[in-house]
């Protein structure tokens, strides 16, 4: 069992080094950074719905090791989101409004996340996202935009106070076909980071009211 | 029409912050039967990992806990929720029935000097033993105890 763990492991650690290779070459600032943010809010405006899979590393350099995990994910405009971790355990978070739903196997909870002054900061955040001014001021993040062929890269550097205490960089790729996202790095201070690769994705396909339930 | 999805995944990305956050505080504890009583025995570059919860105090963390005995004396230790942000990273050093643990990175959020004395003594309770603490198991929960006062659940599932 352990050896097929370790099997399916290296074959996800080789998928997301094959993904990343072909993200990583000859990026250079993009010329004209407002008419990118343009052609990203123009291409964002009929987006209702999303659900794809996502295959996660968490890169720990000081223990040189990389721990994987992947799942389902779902999305529905304007604040409805479910992480459905499905590997190497069952794991699910759902956040609706300000509510927050987790489910660790048969344990559930929930919270209030307009209950603390982070939580209160990340959906005025949020907010910002969703009209998409956090992409275009400098208020949440301060953006940097490269390009190379095929693919947009933002480097968002957060500066939203508490945040930037343990984030320091976020970090989206986007395929310049539509400008959908292929694949999300969340670097932490140390160096050590979290990278989302996300695939299959199907976009404003109807979901399921029960998916997004935080009761 | 193209379309974007670069601000729904920031939503993401900060969603992620979040659940981070909120994995410290409500979550409760899962039944454990992971933890030897005389705390972990591995090898010289042996590497472990567990879906961990940890009560301590008021907070409580639910995520990964990643170790490795890099030498004879030196453990490194990482917990992080299931999302990926990193509570605390650190390495252990045990010599002559005594342990120091040397913080690398902590959550801000979680760097109430209690909590993380308290997360210092469970990697030293769970990787070094000494005379100040045991590990028990209780009502499928493993105990730890400090000093002979019980104030830390540890909970951990080797995966």
């Amino acid at each position: 069992m352990k050896a097929l763990s370790n099997f399916l492991g290296i074959l996800a650690f080789l998928a997301f080094q094959a993904a990343v290779f072909g993200q990583e070459s000859e990026f250079r600032t993009v010329s004209d950074p407002q008419m990118l943010i343009d052609r990203i809010n123009a291409a964002n405006r009929g987006l209702v719905t999303l659900q794809c899979d996502f295959e996660q590393e968490k890169d720990l350099s000081f223990l040189e090791d990389k721990v994987f995990s992947s799942g389902r994910f779902y999305f529905q405009k304007k604040d409805k989101i479910r992480w459905e971790y499905v590997r190497p355990y069952s794991y699910i978070i759902i956040m609706s409004g300000s509510v927050i739903r987790i489910q660790d196997g048969e344990k559930t909870s929930r919270q209030d996340a307009s209950a603390s002054r982070l939580f209160s900061s990340i959906n005025a955040i949020m907010t910002g996202i969703i009209d998409g001014s956090a992409i275009s001021n400098s208020e949440y993040f301060t953006n940097i935009f490269l390009e190379n062929a095929n693919f947009v890269k933002v480097i968002m550097t957060p500066a939203v106070p508490g945040m930037n205490e343990f984030i320091s960089a976020f970090e989206v790729c986007l395929n310049k076909k539509d400008y959908g996202i292929e694949s999300m790095k969340i670097v932490e201070k140390t160096g050590d980071f979290t990278l989302l690769h996300f695939k299959d994705k199907k976009l404003n396909a109807e979901i399921p009211a029960s998916v997004f339930s935080v009761d | 029409m193209p379309r974007s999805l670069l601000p729904f995944f920031l939503l993401i990305s900060l969603t992620f912050a979040l659940a981070g956050c909120a994995g410290q505080r409500q979550m409760s504890l899962a039944g454990s039967k992971a933890l030897p009583a005389g705390g972990l025995a591995m090898a010289a570059g042996e590497k472990v990992t567990f879906k961990a919860t940890l009560n301590a105090g008021k907070s409580t963390y639910s995520g990964v806990l990643v170790i490795r005995k890099v030498s004879d004396q030196e453990y490194r230790a990482a917990f992080f929720s299931e999302v990926g942000m990193t509570f605390v990273e650190g390495s252990l050093w045990c010599e002559n029935q005594s342990s120091q643990w040397t913080t690398r990175q902590v959550n801000p959020f979680l760097a109430s000097k209690n909590t993380v004395k308290d997360l210092e003594q469970a990697f030293g309770l769970l990787l070094c033993p000494t005379g100040d603490g045991a590990a028990t198991m209780e009502n499928g929960e493993t105990t730890l105890v400090f000093k002979g006062k019980k104030h830390l659940f540890l909970s951990l599932t080797k995966i």
